[in-house]
């Protein structure tokens, strides 16, 4: 029995626990479950197996991680994805809203761990996701405080949800992973599992709690009966509809009009396209930088780098208003 | 007979990939010939460590292509040398000349196929499309479906191959991701010399490199000879699949495990089979269990070797089958079932009292996900014919989504307009035989519309996106391009999404250049026949990086001999990066990479870089 503030969680005794992660590619998601699993196999002597969907994800994409194991040390023989977890680990807030589907198979015998700075109490779900624990840790302030892998943090918030496996354990093979960094960092990502532990807030999920009413995603599924065959694309351009907010690690760039003397240059080093221009002849160079378009914004800092009068600057996300915000690169296109 | 004691062993956690590299760190070829691809990539890059520590003696050879990877694996073995190869998908096809080549001159070798779905559409998930082609090029082929089996198959592969009354290349076959990238409890041979011991030493009856021996390898042999040669060919098969099974029994007294040609699995009476190969049959084997539970007679049947096929074995096992399902990760497009589901029913044919209904299913095209819930669908269906014949087709898709409507997403940009793409920023003359550019400002040119639409998925940060639109910026009027596998290709256009507003085609490394030869050729002849106006001009440009100028040269310096009207654009990463940093031949020397490590017993990147911009210029293009 664990006892966190006022809630007291209890896991009843399970034979076989399924774990999914959901992650943006570079968090250390694939670490994470390896560590897991080899606390599992290794350390306790449990059958079991982990892997990643990997694919050609780069850095900011959605990734998974699945860990599986069996304490009767049953067979484990299934490579498939995990469908119906028992414990799902949500590396990203924002994924609840972005990716909604990252819920599915979340059913009355799933705890949901989810980093984020609200309480359980304040996170809200998509409709119909009714998990049995809620548990919330501010993996981003510890990553940062202590100069160490979000996963690591990640891990240590895990351990009140995994009794079958033991704070000991996880600590230990964590402190095992770390061998291979140096001394101060190894130091750092330990401290972050502890902070992780000692973190994490956890509560019963109410079946009355408010519920995210996620709009209708416009996006037809498409399959064999209207796919256009051959793989063809007839949508150009469509990627405007996606968002990459989530690859941003708490910081984004801001301009400040009065300084800008649209030059241009961000335009030229911005890899995203997030700039949005207009012609003004009554500008110095004859065009206008409008704004930015934050929905695809990676947080790369480029074009804080290249801009030569520092209109652009480096901010916390919550400083930059919603005003700051609309630019629409998709409405100026109309 | 001698009595055989299990071996030493060790408990490790590992992934497919990872055991491929552990059995050939144990086996300690002398040459791998080898060109990255996913999945299997990582298998050469662990070897090359091992190398680069000293842990190996292992040449590493990284070809410029898999074609050359194959070619330089065969030159080696005919030197008499143990040799390793791995490869996936495309790569198994662009070397595919060269298998028969291999298995035709009876030379011995391992090539480790991870397997992947072949393009196109590009997709770099597992299924079984690609394995398929190997079917017929006389290889063994022997099926690992754990990482467990990874190493244990390469371990049988090298005995099995260089068997005397053998004498054949081997393949050994793991599911890409779903084997290559799963983690699990393994056991590994503690001394090498058990493994040794195993393999035995190496003796070829024909060697190049014995020059008082002097042998012609690969003659000139029309009929009557051929068909004589073939029926060894089919000869060496019948030993393989006897050798196989003697070998297996001895490899089992080794290491307690047992990899009989056909693994069945379930009720020994069972009513109803499921043929399934690779990681999915172990993804049955839950289901099975689930559904022995509940009273049903299932089974789960898994060729261990799959070439030559068990056909006795399979004939053996269903004596108490009323139906067999068979499920394959691969179809045989028109020929109603997959490759495999023809040849079980041939076999069940073959016997003149055999009435079990048999169905076939394609699932999992592309890296679908198949459990243990789909499993026993599939094992339910079997069960259903059984007591009302024609109850569920005779083949079908398994997991094919029909869509939601029959509408497409309605289009959310227009098409770029004559005006947007030629705004006139960019202005060129010609004047005294010189060409003179004029352009305006970097802050007027931002206002241009883009190519590219925001929202691809690089990296945040990434170099070709800025490089791509300041290269577009400086071209005005109607674009085509064409994109090589690459990031910018995977980034961009992710099904069913595309950033690019103008046409866009990919084709594969090796012929990108061709591909646009063919339709800028197209084009102008469509314009002399009046089928395109003649006003309409379209520059067309090939984006490439290091891989497409190394398997691609050929190709691309033909394409540069022959001068169409056309730019190739190579982005030169010096390195295969969008599969993650592997060496290319423009890395320069002494670089490290995940093929070319810096160690003991390596220098980093050992020849030099390539100068792409001097061989163009050696063609005489203007």
């Amino acid at each position: 029995m664990w006892f966190f503030g006022r809630e007291q969680i209890e896991i009843p005794s399970r034979d076989r626990v399924e774990i999914r992660l959901e992650a943006i590619g570079g968090q250390g998601a694939n670490s994470a479950g390896k560590i897991l699993a080899e606390v599992a196999i290794l350390e306790k002597k449990f059958t079991g197996n982990h892997f990643s969907s990997f694919g050609s994800e780069k850095r900011g994409t959605p990734v998974k991680s699945f860990v599986r194991f069996s304490t009767s040390r049953k067979p484990i023989r299934s490579a498939s994805f995990i469908r119906t977890p028992n414990l799902l680990v949500v590396f990203h807030e924002y994924m609840i809203e972005s990716h909604p589907e990252i819920f599915s198979g979340v059913g009355i015998e799933t705890d949901v761990l989810i980093n984020s700075a609200k309480s359980p109490n304040e996170l809200l779900f998509p409709k119909g996701v009714h998990p049995r624990w809620v548990g919330s840790i501010d993996g981003n302030k510890i990553a940062h405080g202590q100069n160490c892998g979000l996963n690591s943090v990640m891990l240590g918030a895990m351990i009140p949800f995994l009794p079958e496996l033991g704070k000991e354990s996880i600590e230990e093979v964590g402190g095992r992973y770390f061998v291979k960094l140096s001394e101060a960092e190894r130091q750092a990502n330990l401290s972050g599992l502890k902070k992780g532990y000692q973190g994490v807030r956890v509560k019963t999920a109410l079946p009355h709690q408010d519920r995210i009413n996620l709009e209708e995603q416009d996006q037809v599924r498409l399959g064999y009966e209207n796919a256009p065959f051959g793989g063809v694309i007839v949508n150009p351009g469509n990627t405007a509809l996606k968002s990459h907010e989530a690859s941003r690690k708490g910081f984004a760039p801001k301009l400040d009009k009065e300084v800008c003397f649209n030059c241009g240059m961000c335009d030229q080093v911005c890899p995203d396209f997030c700039f949005v221009w207009k012609i003004n002849p009554a500008s110095r160079f004859g065009a206008e930088l409008v704004g930015l378009d934050y929905q695809y914004c990676k947080g790369c800092q480029k074009c804080i780098q290249v801009c030569p009068v520092q209109a652009l600057t480096l901010t916390a996300e919550n400083e930059i208003t919603e005003l700051e915000r609309s630019t629409s690169w998709l409405e100026n296109q109309k | 007979m001698k009595t055989i004691k299990e071996v030493e062993q060790v408990t490790q956690l590992r992934t497919g990939n990872e055991m491929v590299a552990e059995a050939a760190r144990a086996i300690d070829f002398h040459f791998m010939g080898y060109y990255p691809i996913t999945p299997s990539t990582e298998i050469s890059e662990r070897i090359d460590a091992m190398k680069a520590k000293g842990e190996i003696r292992t040449v590493m050879l990284p070809a410029d292509g898999e074609h050359g990877a194959a070619g330089a694996c065969f030159g080696a073995s005919t030197g008499g040398a143990r040799v390793l190869n791995a490869t996936s998908a495309n790569g198994l096809l662009y070397s595919l000349e060269q298998l028969p080549v291999q298995a035709g001159s009876r030379m011995p070798m391992v090539l480790n196929l991870v397997t992947r779905s072949v393009s196109g559409p590009l997709d770099i998930r597992c299924d079984h499309s690609d394995l398929m082609f190997a079917l017929q090029t006389g290889w063994i082929i022997l099926m690992a479906s754990t990482p467990q089996a990874a190493y244990d198959m390469n371990l049988i592969a090298v005995r099995l191959g260089e068997h005397p009354k053998v004498r054949l290349p081997v393949m050994v076959v793991t599911d890409g991701f779903f084997t290559s990238h799963q983690r699990q409890e393994v056991r590994i041979f503690k001394n090498k010399s058990d493994v040794e011991s195993f393999i035995g030493v190496r003796n070829d009856c024909y060697t190049t490199l014995d020059p008082r021996k002097p042998v012609t390898i690969g003659p000139y042999m029309n009929d009557p000879d051929l068909i004589n040669n073939k029926y060894q060919l089919h000869q060496a098969h019948e030993a393989a699949l006897e050798a196989y099974q003697e070998i297996v029994i001895e490899f089992e007294a080794l290491s307690s495990r047992a990899y009989p040609a056909l693994e069945t699995y379930g009720a020994a009476d069972a009513d109803s089979a499921l043929f399934i190969l690779n990681s999915a049959a172990e993804t049955s084997k839950e289901a099975v269990d689930e559904l022995l539970a509940s009273g049903k007679k299932v089974a789960v049947f898994k060729p261990n070797i799959l070439r030559p096929f068990p056909s006795e074995e399979l004939k053996k096992k269903t004596h108490s089958l009323k139906s067999i399902v068979i499920a394959e990760r691969s179809d045989s497009p028109g020929s109603i079932g997959g490759p495999i589901s023809h040849e079980v029913k041939s076999v069940l044919f073959s016997d003149h009292h055999c009435d079990i209904a048999a169905i076939s299913r394609v699932f999992g095209l592309g890296g679908k996900d198949f459990n243990e819930e789909d499993a026993k669908s599939l094992l339910v269906d079997g069960l259903k014919i059984i007591q009302e014949p024609g109850a569920v087709p005779a083949f079908g898709f398994f997991g094919a989504d029909q869509g939601q409507s029959k509408a497409l997403p309605k289009t959310i940009l227009p098409a770029l307009t004559r005006e947007e793409v030629s705004p006139g920023l960019v202005k060129v003359n010609q004047k005294d035989g010189a060409l003179h550019v004029s352009i305006v400002d970097t802050a007027l040119l931002a206002t241009r519309s883009k190519r590219i639409a925001p929202g691809h998925g690089a990296c945040p940060g990434c170099g070709i996106f800025s490089g791509l639109d300041q290269f577009f910026k400086g071209i005005e009027g109607d674009v085509v391009v064409l994109y090589h596998t690459g990031c910018a290709m995977v980034v961009t256009t992710d099904y069913p999404f595309s950033a690019h507003r103008i046409t866009y085609l990919h084709n594969l490394f090796q012929n990108g250049a061709p591909t646009l030869s063919g339709l800028v050729e197209v084009f102008h002849e469509k314009k002399r026949r009046g089928e395109i106006s003649t006003s309409e001009e379209i520059t067309f440009v090939m984006i490439t990086g290091d891989g497409g100028m190394d398997i691609g040269m050929g190709p691309t310096i033909g394409t540069a001999l022959r001068n169409h009207p056309m730019i190739i654009l190579e982005y030169d990463n010096q390195g295969y990066m969008n599969t993650g940093g592997q060496l290319s031949y423009s890395t320069p020397f002494g670089n490290e990479t995940s093929t070319s490590h810096v160690g003991k017993q390596s220098v980093g990147k050992s020849f030099h870089h390539k100068d792409t911009a001097s061989i163009m210029a050696a063609t005489g293009i203007p």
